[in-house]
């Protein structure tokens, strides 16, 4: 009795001490958000007179027109840009399919004032992530099942309390944090019954304490990346995780899929930054009572809730370390012959150990992308103008069509970084890299968050487009590169495509491996069934993927269109293993979202 | 082939100057864009530092206590043995020297270029194998004479051992691109994963094709040999291991009007050993080439992409996803494990399928047949015979598919080949048949070679011909052997009438099996099987032999069945497969006796012993066809008997042994037997019907009128 209460009180001074954040998304997120699309409503990439141009001031090419990304946008997909493909309106009220309602469960609901909402446009825009199925289906086609209530519970207490409830009604709980998913996790399984509720963490966002002696900070696991960051910068430290995703995507998101961040180097994945998380299941709350830098007792648990993509419960708080500021930050990029060049430069950096915060590789086909996306008006330093590209293909003899780019970012102390920067250049130097600029480098990143609005720009003018990844050991990064292009223009052959486009980068570097992104995209013109064919020639390609040694994912996590794989790369008592445990923290099967494996062979 | 595109290189070649030819600019369009050029030097490096060889090394080290530096210098000193380069004023000049010895004895070398240029369509992006058919020394030298003139870069060729040793001339090779391997590689498991590490790595980076031979010799009886899976399964591994994306496969058929080698091979045959490669023997080689060789055909078949090879089945799971999630792929020796290697087995066979299905049959070929069946019975046959059953043939390869080259009028082409065979064969114009020269050998060195074979003079003087022309004949046995079983089985049934579809296949299942050794027919896919038999029937109906066409997929109409017969087509196909199951039946009977006094014998004396033996039947015995001499007969009954369980093997000491089962010999036999009495029969009456006499007298009289 005593220990609880006095639990009880260290929770409620814990609440009190908490610092809440003014997120940057509001809680109705299509104030903000598009709806069926990719990031905010004022940024986009639009045609104009026939040339494509970027909305809005957010990111460094707003307002520009694009007159090079036009011409490349034409001769990679041949798109036709005066038919523009409009999406459905967003359908009206009544038009929504009425909610599976459990009337005592929201009675519950209510007298636990928890805010919640039956509204159609609330529970659309929960019932789904960024996949190309999702975003295609909001446009074109008709929508599935999708949650009947949405919730917004504010603490550790409130979830622990809604999940008691709705395990008590057998209502299904779908956490929804930044929705950013690419992977199906929070799409509703179709054949379920029962209600669902959408759990939706953006409202529990505080931070609850920072700890400057020990370098970690307690916060809840709705708050969003860019509001993370913000808070902790101006306290004077970083977290160092930044996914791609980061302006939109939640904490306990990051947990649930075992996020990477840009500058894992650095700083680490996200399970090297997790200190202690909180998971509310129907069991019970399972956590590790001890903030120590490791631990020697049995296997860890922390690593049962990494990953579990929402399907043993809600993650409710994650203590993860943060770093004071670096106090320099510089840029950079190195130019490659090819490929091949540029795998063993990052390979030997690797061996040696010498990553700086960030360090990527893009083969030609982004090469030349990137180059493309930059305004018609001044614009200095670019590789390919005057001097700069006579020097690289007359005098060093590189093949336009061949080479490759890395870019790098370097922080910490300036004089660290100077010493840094001499390093990977040497090396680079070794596999006939050429410094190419800061500003390339800069751009190279600045690009990365401008590249997810692309995809709503192909859907306009007939082009599906998607981008997957997999992690792989280093002898075999350039054979499964060319065995996944390979076999991709052979069944884009197969099947009628014509014009599509295949590129693939280098992301992540690491002492067994790497992380290998590719961007798949065609033009639909004269296909059939262009979701299906595109989601045909992504399963092919993870096939190839695995048959050529690479994994099912690296950080974009299982969810359901991976979940097929996921028998082969856990082994089936890999399998038995997560069902036990998943009996055992849920046996209601309450978390119901059915990734990993499908609800009906649980 | 719908698409073909005859043309002969000779004659373009006759028309310019060869030096001129060979000095031509050359840019050569790659197998594997991907790929670099690569020779040994290159990989030299490559294969020090491989996982694999290092493992083994290292092994050898521990084990064995080699030194790590001799162990490294002496693979290093075989690399630099067996390595190829790629050196192109010595192409030339090779090339300028055949240029000019094939225009002075071949009469053409007819290159299909729509093949060809269907095959270059599809190279580029992946590796290549190139897979020629090997019947002749000639077919690598060709095959890249043949590269140089199409614009394809000259493959890499995995060649065996024996050539090395040849003075000026295994050097001369490897400059041209071939490397060379050991037949056997015994124990040596260095060396094994050298040659390994080379091929895989030639296949992962090379931009050429790699060419070898899956027959993995020169087949001596002019059809094909069971196909080798060591350096198949060595050049897919970097496939099955997720390295490279597809490999393709190019089958390639070379038939030869006359082979370099068809006296050689002959007096092989008949257990002459097989003489060592040296310079000497090629020099005399080329001074035999003063004869005129006829023509060349070139053909390359349908190239079969090993992706797709392996994906034809959806529900088969990816192998290369089991090879890829294991944890250490060296160490474990999991490749080539036995899914594999069944894939392996699966591909061999499909590409000596696509060799023989591109085949080209010349008027020897068909001719052949005809001659060395009748002079079993008599010893000459009328021209007139000849003509009618090279009709027949004719059109019976027509019916299966494949391309003939010969015109009408028949008589004249027959005429024209008795010509190019002149030392086995020839007209006597008088007479108007064909006879044969008995005798074995034209030049001092080949009677020398010849009695090294244990058989008495008396029997190799009328063997060989007969020998050297069933060389020539066996191609159309091996063409047409699917409907030759039909054909016998439905010939020497007791009652064919009562055959239904299921014991019509039973049976032709049953000497299928018998067969596959000498027909290299494959016995593993049942779908294969059953698809051959059903094409087979089809064939027969077209034919109209037995059968007549019918809707119903599960039963065969044999309704028509005595309108239908043709005796003399059934006699023919009947004795393209009388020399075989003739050798068969007798050599498991000899077998029976010889082990019923000495149970157990080693394999190399029982083969001697059984050739021993059928000469003396032969002596004795009626129409026994000579060629049931044949080594390569008498092995491959051998093997196909241990196959199906009548001969068990083990090794004891350095030899293997062999012991008959003496049941199943028996019950195989019966089987055999009774059918073989009536199939002499049938062929027996065809003979009397025809009565070559009268035949003869009526010429006689026409010709007097």
């Amino acid at each position: 009795m005593d220990k609880q209460t006095s639990n009880e009180k260290s929770e409620k001074s814990r609440k009190e001490s908490g610092q809440s954040v003014q997120s940057v998304i509001p809680k109705n997120r299509q104030e903000l958000l598009k709806w069926n699309g990719w990031g905010y409503r004022d940024s986009q990439f639009t045609v104009k007179n026939g040339l494509v141009q970027f909305t809005g001031k957010r990111y460094p090419i707003g307002e520009a027109v694009l007159p090079y990304f036009t011409q490349w946008v034409c001769d990679i997909f041949d798109v036709d840009l005066s038919a523009e493909v409009k999406p459905q309106p967003l359908p009206k009220e009544e038009d929504f399919p009425s909610p599976v309602i459990v009337q005592a469960f929201l009675a519950e609901i209510e007298m636990l004032k928890i805010p919640y909402s039956l509204k159609g446009i609330d529970r659309l825009i929960r019932s789904h992530g960024h996949t190309l199925n999702d975003i295609y289906t909001l446009r074109e086609g008709r929508y599935g099942r999708m949650p009947d209530v949405v919730a917004w519970p504010d603490s550790h207490e409130t979830v622990t309390k809604l999940v008691e409830i709705a395990n008590h009604h057998d209502v299904v709980v779908i956490p929804f944090g930044g929705g950013t998913s690419v992977s199906g996790a929070v799409t509703c399984p179709s054949s379920e019954k029962r209600s669902i509720l959408s759990l939706d963490t953006s409202q529990m966002n505080r931070i609850l304490w920072v700890d400057e002696d020990n370098l970690f900070a307690c916060c809840e696991a709705g708050i969003i990346g860019q509001d993370l960051e913000r808070e902790l910068r101006e306290r004077g430290f970083t977290t160092g995780h930044e996914p791609d995703s980061y302006e939109f995507s939640s904490l306990g998101g990051w947990v649930a899929t075992r996020a990477s961040g840009m500058k894992k180097n650095t700083y680490g994945n996200i399970e090297d930054l997790v200190v202690q998380v909180r998971m509310v299941t129907p069991s019970g709350v399972l956590e590790k009572k001890s903030q120590v830098p490791r631990l020697s007792c049995g296997p860890d648990f922390n690593h049962v809730i990494l990953g579990s993509e929402g399907t043993l419960g809600v993650i409710t708080e994650v203590t993860l370390k943060i770093r004071p500021l670096p106090l320099s930050k510089k840029y950079g990029s190195i130019v490659f012959p090819d490929f091949e060049s540029g795998v063993c430069c990052l390979r030997e950096v690797a061996r040696q150990r010498c990553q700086p915060a960030s360090i990527r590789l893009m083969d030609n086909a982004q090469f030349k992308f990137g180059q493309s996306l930059r305004p018609s008006h001044g614009y200095f330093g670019l590789l390919l103008d005057g001097l700069k590209m006579a020097y690289i293909t007359k005098i060093k003899g590189f093949d336009l069509a061949k080479i490759c780019v890395t870019t790098l970012v370097f922080e910490g102390d300036p004089k660290d970084v100077e010493l840094q920067e001499k390093k990977i250049y040497g090396i680079a130097s070794k596999f006939n890299g050429i410094p190419a600029g800061e500003k390339n480098g800069e751009r190279g990143y600045m690009l990365t968050f401008v590249i997810a609005y692309i995809r709503d720009l192909g859907l306009d003018y007939k082009v599906a487009a998607e981008s997957f990844e997999t992690s792989v050991n280093w002898d075999r990064v350039v054979s499964l590169c060319h065995n996944v292009k390979h076999r991709i223009s052979q069944e884009c052959e197969a099947r009628g495509v014509k014009k599509y486009l295949l590129s693939y980068r280098v992301t992540q570097t690491y002492d067994v491996g790497c992380c290998i992104y590719f961007y798949f995209g065609f033009n639909w013109t004269g296909v059939k069934d262009p979701l299906n064919t595109y989601e045909t020639l992504e399963c092919i390609a993870r096939d190839e993927i695995i048959a050529s040694g690479g994994s099912i994912s690296h950080h974009h996590g299982v969810g359901k269109l991976r979940s097929k794989w996921y028998p082969i790369q856990v082994t089936d008592l890999g399998v038995q293993l997560y069902k036990a445990t998943k009996k055992n923290l849920d046996p209601n099967n309450i978390f119901a979202n059915g990734n990993f494996i499908n609800n009906s062979h649980l | 082939m719908s698409l073909s595109k005859k043309n002969d290189i000779l004659e373009e070649l006759r028309n310019m100057y060869y030096v001129s030819f060979m000095s031509k600019s050359w840019n050569p369009s790659l197998p594997n864009k991907n790929g670099i050029k690569l020779t040994v030097e290159d990989l030299i490096p490559l294969i020090l530092r491989s996982v694999r060889v290092q493992l083994t090394m290292q092994k050898l080290n521990r084990v064995n206590r080699l030194p790590m530096l001799e162990l490294q210098s002496s693979v290093r000193s075989s690399l630099e043995d067996l390595g190829h380069h790629r050196n192109m004023p010595v192409i030339r000049w090779v090339g300028i020297a055949l240029c000019h010895i094939l225009k002075k004895n071949y009469k053409g070398i007819i290159v299909n270029e729509e093949s060809i240029k269907r095959v270059k369509a599809k190279m580029g992006s992946n590796p290549v194998i190139f897979a020629p058919s090997h019947r002749s020394y000639a077919d690598f030298i060709l095959m890249s004479f043949l590269c140089f003139y199409y614009d394809i870069e000259i493959p890499v060729i995995a060649a065996g051992q024996d050539f090395q040793s040849m003075w000026v001339m295994g050097r001369v090779l490897r400059e041209c691109c071939a490397f060379f391997i050991r037949r056997t590689f015994g124990g040596d498991s260095l060396y094994k994963a050298i040659i390994a590490e080379y091929v895989s790595l030639l296949i992962q980076f090379s931009h050429t094709a790699l060419e070898f031979f899956i027959e993995g010799t020169r087949s001596r009886s002019g059809k094909s040999l069971l196909p080798k899976f060591g350096l198949m399964s060595m050049a897919l591994e970097p496939y099955f291991y997720g390295k490279v994306p597809d490999v393709t496969i190019v089958p390639i058929n070379i038939t030869y009007e006359r082979c370099l080698e068809d006296s050689l091979f002959s007096r092989e045959l008949l257990g002459a050993p097989k003489p060592k490669e040296s310079t000497r023997l090629l020099l005399r080689a080329l001074q035999v080439l003063r004869e005129n060789y006829g023509r060349v055909f070139v053909e390359f078949g349908e190239p079969i992409s090993v992706k797709k090879f392996n994906s034809a089945d959806i529900q088969t799971r990816d192998l290369r996803v089991d090879l890829n999630q294991a944890s250490s792929f060296y160490k474990e020796r999991r490749y080539p494990g036995p899914q594999v290697s069944q894939r392996v087995k699966d591909l061999s066979y499909s590409v000596i399928r696509e060799q023989n299905r591109i085949m080209t049959f010349l008027p020897v070929h068909i001719m052949a047949v005809s001659v060395s069946l009748w002079l079993g019975f008599d010893d000459n046959v009328p021209l007139e015979k000849v003509e009618t059953d090279v009709k027949y043939l004719r059109n019976i390869l027509a019916v299966l598919g494949y391309s003939v080259e010969l015109k009408d009028p028949v008589e004249k082409e027959i005429i024209e080949a008795l010509k190019m065979y002149s030392r086995v064969m020839y007209l006597c114009e008088r007479e108007r048949t064909v006879k044969l020269h008995y005798g074995v050998a034209s030049t001092s060195g080949a009677s020398d070679h010849i009695r090294s074979s244990r058989l008495t003079e008396q029997t190799l003087t009328e063997a060989y011909p007969i020998v050297f022309l069933q060389i020539y004949a066996n191609p159309v046995c091996l063409a047409c052997i699917h409907i030759c079983i039909l054909n016998f089985v439905m010939c020497t049934a007791s009652k064919v009438s009562e055959y239904t579809k299921d014991s019509l296949f039973k049976d032709y299942s049953f000497f299928r099996t018998l067969l596959q050794v000498e027909f290299v027919l494959y016995m593993e896919d049942t779908n294969l099987i059953k698809n051959d038999f059903v094409n087979a029937i089809d064939h027969m109906c077209t034919l109209n032999l037995f059968f007549t066409a019918t809707t119903d997929k599960e039963a065969i109409d044999l309704s028509n069945i005595e309108a239908l017969r043709n005796r003399d087509q059934e006699a023919l196909l009947l004795g393209l497969l009388h020399p075989f199951l003739t050798g068969y039946a007798l050599i498991l009977k000899l077998i029976i006796v010889m082990t019923s006094e000495v149970p157990d014998h080693s394999e190399q004396e029982l083969r001697f012993h059984l050739q021993k033996k059928l000469e003396d039947e032969i002596s004795i015995g009626h129409f026994i066809p000579k060629y049931v001499l044949s080594m390569d007969l008498i092995i491959n009954a051998l093997t196909a008997y241990t196959m199906m369980g009548a001969l068990q093997k083990w090794q004891k000491g350095e030899s293997m042994m062999i012991r008959p089962i003496v049941s199943v010999c028996r019950s195989i036999q019966q089987d055999l037997e009774i059918r073989l009495v009536r199939l002499q029969y049938l062929i027996e009456a065809c003979y009397q019907r025809s009565s070559f006499d009268q035949c003869r007298k009526q010429k006689f009289i026409v010709c007097k009128l």
